[in-house]
């Protein structure tokens, strides 16, 4: 009968020296974070983590200072206790959690961590100590829905590049304009309205003095606007005469126009006042005017009114 | 046309010769401010009440008193102050212990020029009530309706509503003047005439030199000024660019304007450019006429939003930009 027990008190006795033996070995600490490269506008996770066998009540851990960091400031921190078991034995981990804020680009890093511990069994203490850890700060990333860094001043260059093509665009486009006119010469507008005052026939037996009145007073205007800087289609007619009294139109000129713009005011707005003698003598002072600016060379005061 | 340019010339030149004579009798009390003589001319002429507003110290009263001094009509002054009733401008029911009714007692409403002094002194229920019998032309008191004499002419001065103790005219009622007229300060030359006159022991005096029977035959002419279809349409695209300045080439007043000129802006402008056409002794009327009279027309007539106003934008900015957009015809 001994001889059948034996074997089964060996293996008994192997299996609770190995429980003892493993009961007896010291806790680990260790110290990680959950990245080596943190952007200035994240944080770090530090673990440290007692784990030894056995129960949770088995050692006593003393309560120890916030782990000491170079560029990074603590913002929150946690412990959780578990127990696992495997092939039965139990494992008792603790885990002490710190977040990490970086305060500035560069390296950071976090000093050693002193834990110190008591065996409740044979109240016997122990230090254990984690090494230096080092985590680099990066650039911050963009934050979800926010404008890449670069866009504003990306968008910046792209509206002084966008204004720069518009006045580049814009002085082509009026030289492209002005062309043909420069090549026609300084006479192009008043070649222009001769053609418009010549479709008013003055041997019409039916003309009519108002509407022919119209034309005359509009050319009229718009000669002495592009020649003589003269207010545009808003003034009215003492406006105008007005306007011309500091301008470079020879008084005897500014006479017939004055008389050419009140007669046509009086045709245009008295219900019919003026002569068609009166409207014979404007058209042809208005010809003569035209005619005689286009063989004029116009001086430096007619240039600058056109522009 | 009912009469041809030249009897209407004939006729202005008969009616009109009071105005020299009004122009004279004035200047002799009145120096420079010929812009608000012809202003308030215009007004008597055109049957239309004008808003002086100004500084104190400008005349604006004088200018008023002195005005009808010279016609021959009955004249009241009111000061408003803050205390005065709609009672004490349009009259009130009095007990006649006599026959014992109650008697309607006419207030100093029922004159041919009335001088509201100060308009803007007194609360808004007294201006209402000055304000309305201008429009209605006639006062109701007690069961009785009274109509105010012709020639009625109400001519109100105030100061600057950034004054302290003051009521601004409320928007509906201001615009029932024709015209507000902005007075500015005499320049050099005349600040110095006005010393040596106003200083003298003897104050000048006008005459009565005008009756109220020229004033009512004078207007009569007025309406008869010819306004051409022209004329008339560019007074209507002058006030609806103040409604729709978009649709004017004006976009940027678009965000400005919080309301325009009312339909009265039209009809006002179309009187006082008759009225201004009479006094420039011409049977009819011209662009400049409009545009003459346009600023004192429309300035109390838009209201500006508070972009506007934030950008210190005014009414008579707005006025002055549609006035040179428009195309004069």
């Amino acid at each position: 009968m001994s001889a059948r027990f034996c074997p089964w008190v060996v293996l008994g006795s192997l299996l609770w020296i190995h429980t003892t033996l493993s009961q007896e070995s010291e806790i680990r600490l260790s110290a990680s974070v959950d990245r080596t490269e943190v952007p200035l506008n994240r944080t770090v996770e530090l673990t440290l983590r007692l784990t030894w066998s056995g129960e949770p009540d088995r050692y006593q851990i003393h309560p120890f200072d916030n782990p000491i960091t170079q560029n990074f400031e603590i913002v929150a921190n946690a412990s959780s206790n578990r127990v696992t078991a495997e092939g039965g034995l139990k494992t008792s981990i603790t885990d002490y959690l710190f977040t990490l804020e970086p305060s500035s680009l560069g390296m950071g890093y976090i000093e050693g961590v002193i834990v110190t511990y008591s065996d409740l069994s044979t109240s016997e203490s122990f230090r254990l100590t984690t090494n230096r850890i080092a985590v680099k700060v990066i650039d911050p990333v963009p934050e979800p829905g926010s404008r890449p860094r670069w866009l504003p001043g990306l968008g910046g260059v792209l509206l002084i590049f966008g204004i720069g093509l518009g006045l580049y665009l814009f002085r082509r486009r009026s030289k492209i304009r002005s062309a043909p006119a420069d090549a026609a010469g300084p006479a192009k507008i008043e070649q222009l309205l001769l053609e418009q005052l010549r479709t008013v026939d003055l041997d019409d037996p039916n003309l009519d003095v108002t509407a022919g009145f119209d034309v005359v007073s509009k050319i009229t205007r718009r000669f002495l606007t592009a020649r003589y800087g003269a207010p545009g289609p808003g003034a009215t007619t003492a406006q105008v005469i007005e306007a011309l009294k500091g301008s470079a139109l020879p008084p005897r000129l500014a006479t017939e126009v004055e008389e050419i713009l009140r007669n046509a005011d009086l045709s245009k707005f008295s219900g019919g006042g003026a002569e068609c003698s009166d409207f014979q003598r404007a058209w042809t002072l208005v010809e003569a005017m035209l005619e005689k600016s286009m063989r004029d060379e116009p001086g430096p005061d007619n240039t600058d009114s056109q522009q | 046309m009912e009469l041809d340019i030249k009897q209407i010339n004939a006729l202005i030149e008969k009616e009109s010769e009071f105005v020299e004579k009004i122009t004279a009798e004035v200047a002799k009390v009145i120096v420079g401010q010929k812009y608000m003589i012809e202003r308030l001319l215009i007004g008597l002429l055109a049957d239309g009440h004008i808003l002086l507003e100004g500084v104190p110290g400008l005349a604006k009263t004088m200018a008023v008193k002195t005005l009808s001094s010279v016609i021959k009509t009955r004249f009241q002054r009111i000061q408003f102050t803050p205390d005065l009733l709609p009672a004490d401008i349009i009259g009130t029911m009095i007990y006649d212990q006599h026959d014992g009714k109650f008697r309607p007692k006419q207030g100093p409403i029922f004159a041919n020029l009335i001088l509201a002094d100060e308009i803007n002194r007194s609360p808004a229920k007294v201006q209402s009530a000055l304000l309305e019998a201008m429009q209605e032309r006639q006062v109701t008191l007690g069961d009785s309706t009274f109509a105010l004499p012709a020639p009625f002419l109400v001519l109100a001065t105030q100061n600057p509503i950034e004054q302290e103790g003051t009521y601004p005219l409320p928007e509906a009622q201001v615009d029932r003047f024709m015209l507000k007229v902005s007075i500015g300060y005499p320049d050099r030359g005349e600040e110095l005439e006005i010393m040596r006159r106003m200083t003298r022991q003897q104050l000048p005096a006008a005459e009565t030199v005008v009756t109220p029977q020229q004033i009512v035959n004078a207007r009569k002419v007025v309406h008869q000024v010819y306004i051409d279809p022209k004329i008339e349409n560019y007074i209507v695209d002058i006030v609806f660019a103040t409604r729709e300045p978009a649709a004017c080439g004006l976009e940027e007043l678009k965000e400005l304007i919080a309301f325009g000129a009312s339909p009265r802006a039209s009809i006002y402008l179309s009187l006082a450019a008759r009225a201004h056409a009479f006094l420039r002794r011409r049977g009819y009327v011209t662009p400049e006429d409009v545009r003459s009279i346009g600023m004192d027309v429309l300035r109390h007539r838009i209201i500006v939003t508070y972009e506007a106003e934030a950008e210190e934008i005014s009414a008579e900015d707005i006025v002055r930009k549609v006035l040179n957009k428009i195309e004069v015809p």
